[in-house]
């Protein structure tokens, strides 16, 4: 094969299997922000907690980072509703959620990052797993496993997310409450319980999608903010609280990235996904997928 | 107080604070001195924007970054005197914003906020890539050797333009309060669209502010490359700007330029502290980042907003 | 037409699939009391917004004073003179009562208002309405019924040639009815035109020269108070009220 050709495939599988991962970390923000109407500009933070959580089990027993995320998705679960409690009770119930709502989570996002530098340092760290330097290849094109396997389990679990919110009565409450709160409450279900979970689901997401992290790249605490303009650009490029439309935004970001990283130098990278939520943001704000 | 006599007075407290700064023997006095004026232009210049208009900006490091990149370009490119600096560093800040403004301004706020985040890394990455003024080396920017004005070095004179800077800003942001559009700004702040059908302009306004904002933050940053002599990306576009522009004014109160004020003094004077006698610059942000949260948690109206609410009981009384 | 200081033709409002208005053709002459009735989701929010400049009509044309405004944004067309309240008050909340109406005095009511001190024109206008001793009070802690007032003061405020009541009057008590139902009545003196948008029948009985009904997006009677509301279409609409 032509090696220009190869380097294009290769650049598309790459982007791909990054756009995978990409949905993974994004769902939590479909929900959040898409569908409850809360700007957590936090949400990297507790993807590169998860990341931390992984590595730290990681490094001491040795167990694979995806299986323990999943295995402690439930504390990401449980501090995902201590924090919409806090939100809730300090801004959404007085009307002020817009711009201290945001300070708040900024803040939020900013605590979480130095926290992490202070006890972890500014050190990249990485995980080693089975699979860590496996690439499976079919001629020239490469599928390197570190790509792969958090690719899978993230549509897996995007996958699920999606089946959750249509197939469940708690799911569809969530997309409910996205709609008309009034009407969810005369149904005898009550809104705030319902965003709390959901909120709670996408801190979740977050914190499990940090050990796929982990296992493609090295990490260090201040990537979270490069992240902040990754998963609001798949959620704008995307629609907006359609949990399909995070999937087509982020593969269409890996791509983008991908052909970038490889064409431009790794350099340009970061401001591809912020470029193009700017440019969403100016030119067509209803996304991809339009609402 | 008029428009005039404040700006009087403030600009005589400068000269004030500028001929005082000669009687100080403590050289770390001039760069901890700059450092935490900068800081009252920084979150002066937010609160335009923040407190008067409700519209929060999280790209405060990439106006600022602007302004000293521009001096960088200036000063690569004929060693123009600091003066045209500083104009030229404010004028292009005010149209990156006018151009932000834009863009994002007819979207809700959150869009412009998450729109501004996205403009610092994607300025950031622009400038780490452009070799003219650096890149990620960073660039040097030598102070000159022959002092203006006959002051003892060249920090001293850095510390009086950054007075001036700080009574200019001030004066912008009381004027803009105290003014016609202050009022509009505040009826958007409070309902935008009850203050478009009031016959507030208001996405003119918002773009005026956003100009006004961006330009002092800007300046604030012009005169940065010399304060080291040196300046590469990472402490430019640092994130403590970003942070710090939104905590001081939150903390400070922001209704009124005082809070700015009283907020970058306050916390800008602790850090530098916290610095001196922790030397891990960690802790500082931690504990700005913590009183963020529980400023805006607790009390989100700031000192200046216990100051008023203790004002109104005792009135009431 | 004579006299007519607001002509709305085969206005055309759509959000995604479903027709709000349906080609609505209305008028107010200068200094005319109109009302503007209909069933819930009959339109009417939509048309005052339309009107208002808050949403753009897909189709059809909104002159004011012969004047065509349906490009002109909100804030334009209430400095023409076309004010409108909203029917869940939306205060200046960080704001005294007075100085809630120097917003509108200043950007809205232009050489129409210029009579003195704005502080001064805005007392006035809280006279008319009854809310002077409240004039320091912040307005975000106002009583329902102050609150209506405050929006119908804030609207006034604007000097305008034609006022939009939306539903004001909803939840109150018989009495603060009677006031705010006096207060528009007096706008007349001032040479407004109102259009008021309630379900309060008895005070759209006791306030309009004419009546306009608006049924899922089109207006099917547009007359005679008396005959309108005897008519069977609108008795059919509105059987169980």
């Amino acid at each position: 094969m032509e090696a220009s050709t190869a380097l294009v495939i290769n650049a598309i599988i790459a982007g791909l299997l990054l756009g995978g991962f990409y949905a993974a970390v994004s769902v939590g923000i479909s929900i959040s922000f898409g569908m409850l109407d809360v700007v957590n500009i936090a949400h990297p933070a507790f993807i590169i907690l998860g990341s931390y959580v992984a590595y730290i089990v990681n490094d001491r027993f040795g167990f694979d980072p995806i299986v323990v995320s999943l295995v402690l998705s439930p504390l990401f679960f449980a501090l995902g509703m201590a924090l919409y409690r806090i939100y809730y009770l300090c801004f959404e119930k007085r009307g002020q959620e817009s711009l201290r709502g945001l300070a708040f989570f900024f803040g939020i996002l900013f605590i979480t990052e130095v926290i992490l530098v202070l006890i972890f340092g500014v050190d990249y760290r990485m995980v080693g797993t089975a699979y860590s330097d496996v690439t499976w290849r079919a001629g020239d094109i490469d599928f390197p496993m570190r790509l792969v396997v958090p690719f899978l389990v993230s549509v897996a679990m995007v996958a699920g997310v999606q089946l959750y919110l249509t197939h469940t009565f708690f799911g569809r409450a969530v997309l409910a409450v996205a709609q008309d709160q009034l009407a969810l409450r005369l149904m005898g279900v009550n809104p705030v319980r319902v965003k709390e979970l959901a909120f709670a689901l996408s801190i979740a997401t977050a914190g499990v999608a940090g050990a796929f992290l982990i296992v493609i790249q090295p990490v260090q605490p201040s990537i979270g903010r490069e992240y902040i303009g990754l998963v609001f650009a798949v959620c704008v490029l995307g629609g907006m609280g359609s949990i399909w439309g995070t999937l087509i935004g982020a593969l269409v970001l890996g791509i983008a990235e991908s052909f970038t990283s490889t064409f431009f130098g790794p350099s340009w990278a970061p401001a591809v996904s912020f470029g193009l939520l700017l440019a969403t943001l100016a030119f067509r704000p209803s996304g991809l997928l339009g609402r | 107080m008029s428009n005039r006599v404040f700006a009087v007075v403030a600009f005589a407290f400068a000269l004030a604070f500028a001929a005082a700064s000669q009687l100080i023997s403590n050289e770390y006095f001039f760069t901890a001195a700059y450092t935490v004026l900068q800081f009252v232009i920084l979150a002066t210049a937010w609160n335009i924007l923040g407190g008067y208009t409700g519209y929060v900006n999280f790209g405060s490091a990439a106006f600022f970054a602007i302004g000293a990149y521009s001096t960088v370009v200036l000063y690569n490119g004929f060693k123009a005197p600091l003066p045209v600096m500083i104009v030229t560093g404010t004028l292009v800040a005010g149209l990156a914003g006018l151009g932000l403004g834009y863009l994002t301004l007819r979207l809700r706020g959150v869009f412009f906020a998450i729109a501004s985040l996205a403009l610092s890394v994607v300025l950031f990455t622009f400038i780490v890539n452009w070799d003219y003024v650096g890149g990620a080396r960073g660039a040097y920017v030598l102070q000159p050797r022959e002092v203006p004005f006959g002051l003892p070095r060249y920090i001293h004179l850095l510390y009086i333009v950054m007075v001036l800077q700080a009574a200019v800003s001030l004066i912008v942001a009381r004027t803009i309060e105290k003014s016609t559009i202050g009022r509009g700004l505040a009826a958007i702040r409070d309902d935008e669209l009850a203050a478009e059908c009031s016959g507030v302009p208001t996405l003119r306004l918002k773009i005026f502010s956003t100009m006004v904002s961006c330009a002092l933050m800007g300046m604030a940053g012009t005169t940065f490359p010399y304060y080291l002599s040196f300046i590469e990306p990472t402490s430019a576009f640092s994130l403590t700007y970003a942070v710090n522009s939104i905590a001081m004014p939150l903390i400070g109160g922001m209704m009124s330029w005082i809070g700015p004020l009283i907020g970058a003094i306050l916390l800008g004077t602790v850090q530098q502290l916290v610095q001196v006698m922790f030397s891990l610059g960690a802790w500082n942000l931690l504990i700005v980042g913590v009183l963020l949260v529980l400023f805006v948690t607790l009390a989100p109206n700031g000192i200046m907003g216990w100051v008023d609410a203790l004002r109104k009981r005792r009135d009431r009384r | 037409m004579s006299g007519a200081i607001l002509e709305v033709s085969g206005v055309v409002k759509r959000f995604g699939g479903f027709t709000a208005l349906d080609g609505v053709d209305f008028m107010v002459r200068a200094g005319e009391r109109v009302g503007l009735i209909g069933p819930n989701g009959s339109g009417k929010s939509t048309l005052v917004n339309c009107i208002a400049g808050t949403l753009r009509n897909d189709e059809g044309g909104i002159r004011f004073e012969g004047r065509d405004i349906s490009a002109y944004p909100a804030h334009r067309r209430i400095r023409l003179g076309l004010a409108r309240s909203f029917q869940i008050p939306k205060p200046f909340a960080s704001m005294s009562v007075l100085d809630n109406l120097c917003v509108p005095l200043l950007y809205a009511a232009g050489r129409r208002g210029a009579h003195g001190p704005i502080v001064e024109e805005a007392m006035h206008i809280l006279e008319q309405v009854g809310l002077c001793e409240k004039a320091r009070a912040m307005s975000g802690g106002l009583t329902q019924v102050d609150m209506r007032k405050l929006e119908l003061a804030r609207a006034m405020a604007a000097k305008p040639k034609l006022l939009i009541s939306d539903e004001a009057m909803a939840g109150l008590s018989a009495s603060e009815v009677d006031d705010i139902l006096e207060l528009l009545v007096g706008l007349k003196q001032q040479g407004v035109a109102v259009i008021m948008i309630e379900h309060v029948m008895r005070a759209v009985m006791k306030f309009s020269e004419r009546i306009a009904v608006l049924v899922a997006g089109r207006k099917i009677a547009d007359g005679d108070p008396k005959a309108v509301v005897g008519t069977p279409e609108v008795v059919k609409a509105y059987l169980g009220e």
